[in-house]
């Protein structure tokens, strides 16, 4: 309740304790006119108190009553902002019906899609023998009419959407409120807890399975990395998955990818499309620009055989070094192992000291204090990390780097000192990131002496770690024939699933419920009180004049 | 004047209460519907005063030199019968238009409206009148007794309460009142001094001539001594009787005392009334004078004040 509400509330209460108090507080005294006044002698003057206080309701006066049900309607209407209407007992049907159109209904002979309408026309005629109604949602939507019985869509389909439409709440003024929901979809009903019906509707959701399982190949995703075989070259890999099981004679799958001007690239090995799982197919590419990779397949969905892929850049990643650096021997060394990066892209790589601020979160090489430790050893060490590979620990211990206490959130420690002091960690999730021992000695020293070798593979091998992965040169999409791009395609491509026991028509019976409904009733109680006032107000006007 | 309260006794319960009355009542005049009076006939009754208005061939002048004083003249008066006339006068003084729940004028009313019914039911003359102005309606019969009725009691009912008027204020329009066979006064005899003789002059008028007068009295002091008995009360003026101002308990010897008072006047008044002619009939309203009450008492009561009024009779 809100401030004005209670002061309101009081108010009124108030106002009640008044007229209630006006109405205790009756005199002792009544006047009286005697006709026999002239015979009557002195009378002993009263001597009591002359006035009582009597905690009867004055019953007699209808005024009173009528101030009394203002008071209480303006209560009424400060606590009761709404009403629960309950209408009579009834017997009824409304079933919302989710039709799933999204692309991979439309696989199979006939189609899925065909099934669905077959099946909802089912449900129709079955809601129609109990004199019920029938609301159809379609996902994703129709542009026209939300209604209508249409193909499938071209588009993808996230399942939290066939759950959303499930339960969405009936809207006020539905010409048919459901009591019932029953889903049509080419999927398994997803886990119990997961499917809700809308609030009021106590029935279980009703899952109606459509399609039987068809292998599918789908192009997944591309991923881009550097080509250390040719400089300037970078590997393209196509990522591509197979649904259900091998059958090569009914589903011949070919895989292109033409590059830009739409030359057809081959493939730097040949792989067996028709394996299930998953598979890669790489493609060595020397330029940017847009790559179309187009996976041939029949009798399956094809919404997920088109990748749009956009090359940013193939050659080596660029190279943001820090200021500090600048003129020293590590930006020469950085300079022969990318370009300098004018402004952070997504795959650009950072070379810093190591900083426990949000600078660590890029891409990145990041360097331990310069400052050295005294005669620690070597303490833990992962000897299969690649980050240690060809590096001689000795000469690794003999660096004597300063370590951090604690390793830092999403690194991993790859070495440390014998007190625990992290002197080499890498971070493979998200953007992949090293820490490192700090360039040795003075900024002009010559990385590639000797004695610094082991600094220099460290520092190379963490360099091929941090930039192995290149996909952040890419943009991947996939379209569709004409080019227009496809969302939640990577829902639909599992269309091998096993098809699970469906729910039976006949199970759709009417509930015998009592239709609530909520209906403002202040605005109501306010017009009451009015009217009741103005009467109040005619009648003790009318008592006025009649004395 | 408020009250408009419907007579209590309807048409046919009047009419059964006429019967009776006649059944029960047992008279040696002549006719049902003739009364004996002073008027033009070979039959000698008397001697009286002269009054304006008397025929000056009927002044005894010997008669009146030997009894009468020197401007007193002596007429002769004769026997005669005349048909059934009934005047009903309604004292309105303040003291009528009380107890506030019903006044007595109210009860007046219901008098006058009955007896208006019966004389419709005999065919008899009926005329109304007022203490207060003197002007009586016209006698009418039949079915005009109705209409004369109900402008009388408008003109009851619409009359404001005025201070001083009344009795007390208009003794000279007694004397203006038409006469008639049988004169009616209903009041409650509460008036003192001056004020009582001229209402005791009006009841000597109207029965002069042999002609009958039936004092109708009301008395609603046992209602009144109710609602004095254990209250705590505050007075009001009644007309121009100004109430002692201040808040008074009564106690029950000062109501004694108002006992008293009242039954040493009322005795005085019948004492006053009391001659040839007159019938004097008093109703002692009930000790509750909620209109209710009060109405069902008149039902009981109205039927007795007939048959003591000798209006009706049957004839040996």
């Amino acid at each position: 309740m809100s401030v004005a509400a209670f002061l309101a509330a009081g108010g009124i209460l108030a106002s009640l304790s008044i007229v209630i108090l006006r109405y205790m507080r009756r005199p002792n005294t009544r006047t009286v006119a005697i006709s026999a006044l002239r015979f009557l002698p002195p009378l002993s003057a009263a001597t009591r108190e002359r006035v009582r206080w009597a905690p009867t309701a004055p019953l007699a006066s209808p005024l009173f009553w009528l101030r009394l049900a203002i008071l209480f309607i303006l209560l009424a209407a400060l606590v009761f902002d709404v009403a629960t209407w309950r209408g009579a007992d009834e017997e009824r049907l409304g079933l919302r019906i989710v039709l799933d159109r999204s692309a991979s209904m439309g696989v199979g002979s006939p189609t899925r899609m065909e099934e669905a309408i077959d099946l909802v026309e089912r449900l129709t005629d079955h809601v129609a023998r109990f004199d019920g109604c029938v609301e159809v949602r379609n996902v994703p939507r129709l542009s026209g009419d939300e209604t209508a019985l249409d193909g499938p869509s071209n588009e993808g389909l996230d399942p939290s959407a066939i759950l959303a439409a499930a339960a969405r709440p009936a809207a006020a003024g539905e010409n048919c409120p459901p009591t019932h929901v029953a889903v049509v979809s080419d999927r398994p009903r997803p886990a119990s807890g997961l499917v809700r019906s809308p609030p009021g509707i106590g029935e279980e959701v009703f899952w109606f399975q459509v399609g039987t399982p068809q292998p599918n190949t789908a192009l997944v995703g591309a991923d881009l990395a550097p080509s250390f075989a040719s400089e300037g070259r970078a590997v393209l890999s196509l990522r591509v998955t197979s649904f259900g099981p091998s059958s090569p004679s009914v589903s011949p799958v070919s895989l292109t990818l033409s590059g830009p001007g739409n030359v057809p690239l081959p493939p730097m090995s040949a792989t067996d499309l028709t394996v299930p799982g998953d598979k890669t197919v790489s493609y060595e590419i020397a330029e940017p620009g847009t790559y179309l990779a187009d996976l041939d397949e029949s009798e399956a969905l094809g919404a997920d055989n088109r990748l749009k892929i956009n090359v940013a850049r193939v050659s080596a990643a660029p190279i943001e070094l820090a200021s500090g650096f600048a003129g020293s021997s590590l930006a020469m060394l950085a300079r022969r192992l990318g370009p300098q990066a004018e402004t952070r892209e997504p795959d650009t790589l950072r070379i810093a000291p190591y900083t426990s601020g949000p600078e660590t979160a890029a891409r990145g090489i990041y360097f331990l204090p310069a400052t050295r430790s005294d005669n620690e050893r070597l303490g833990y060490f992962d000897a299969v990390s690649p980050l240690l590979e060809l590096v001689d620990l000795d000469l690794f211990e003999a660096m004597q780097p300063s370590g951090l206490d604690q390793v830092p959130d999403g690194f991993s420690l790859v070495a440390a000192s014998s007190a625990g002091r992290l002197w080499l960690a890498e971070r493979r999730s998200g953007q992949p990131a090293a820490i490192m021992p700090a360039p040795p000695g003075n900024a002009m020293v010559d990385l590639f002496a000797e004695e610094n070798s082991v600094w220099l593979v460290t520092f190379l091998n963490a360099f091929q770690r941090v930039t192995a992965d290149r996909s952040g040169a890419l943009d991947v999409r996939a379209v569709d024939e004409d080019g227009e791009e496809i969302q939640n395609i990577r829902h639909e491509s599992d269309t091998a699933q096993a098809t699970a026991a469906s729910a039976r028509i006949e199970d759709i019976v009417p509930n015998r419920s009592s239709p609530t409904e909520e209906r403002p009733v202040w605005p109501w109680l306010v017009a009451l009180a009015l009217v009741l006032l103005l009467i109040e107000r005619l009648f003790g006007l009318a008592t006025r004049w009649a004395r | 004047m408020h009250d408009d309260q419907p007579l209590p006794i309807d048409r046919s319960e009047l009419n059964g209460i006429r019967l009776r009355t006649r059944r029960q009542f047992v008279t040696s005049r002549q006719g049902a519907f003739l009364r004996r009076r002073q008027g033009q006939s070979l039959e000698y009754r008397e001697h009286r005063a002269y009054a304006p208005g008397d025929d000056a061939r009927y002044i005894d002048w010997r008669a009146s030199e030997r009894h009468g004083g020197p401007t007193d003249y002596l007429i002769r008066s004769f026997e005669a019968e005349e048909q059934f006339s009934l005047l009903v006068v309604i004292d309105d003084s303040a003291t009528m238009r009380l107890p506030d729940s019903l006044s007595k004028l109210q009860v007046a009313l219901w008098i006058a409206e009955a007896m208006a019914t019966i004389a419709e039911f005999e065919k008899l003359a009926i005329a109304f009148a007022l203490t207060s102005d003197g002007e009586a309606t016209r006698f009418t019969r039949g079915a005009g007794i109705e209409a004369s009725f109900s402008t009388f009691a408008k003109k009851v009912r619409s009359a404001e309460q005025v201070a001083g008027r009344g009795v007390e204020a208009n003794a000279a329009s007694v004397e203006r009142l038409p006469q008639s066979s049988v004169t009616m006064l209903v009041s409650d005899l509460y008036c003192e001094g001056a004020d009582l003789e001229r209402l005791c002059g009006l009841v000597s008028a109207a029965s002069r001539g042999a002609r009958q007068v039936v004092v109708c009295e009301l008395n609603s002091w046992p209602g009144e001594r109710t609602m004095l008995a254990g209250e705590m009360i505050r007075l009001r003026d009644v007309g121009d009787h100004a109430a002692p101002p201040g808040e008074f308990e009564p106690s029950e010897n000062e109501l004694l005392a108002a006992d008293s008072a009242l039954r040493k006047h009322r005795d005085d008044v019948h004492r006053r009334l009391r001659g040839g002619g007159v019938v004097h009939t008093v109703w002692d309203m009930p000790d509750r004078l909620e209109a209710a009450v009060v109405a069902a008492s008149f039902r009981g009561w109205f039927e007795e004040f007939l048959l003591a009024s000798e209006l009706f009779g049957r004839v040996r």
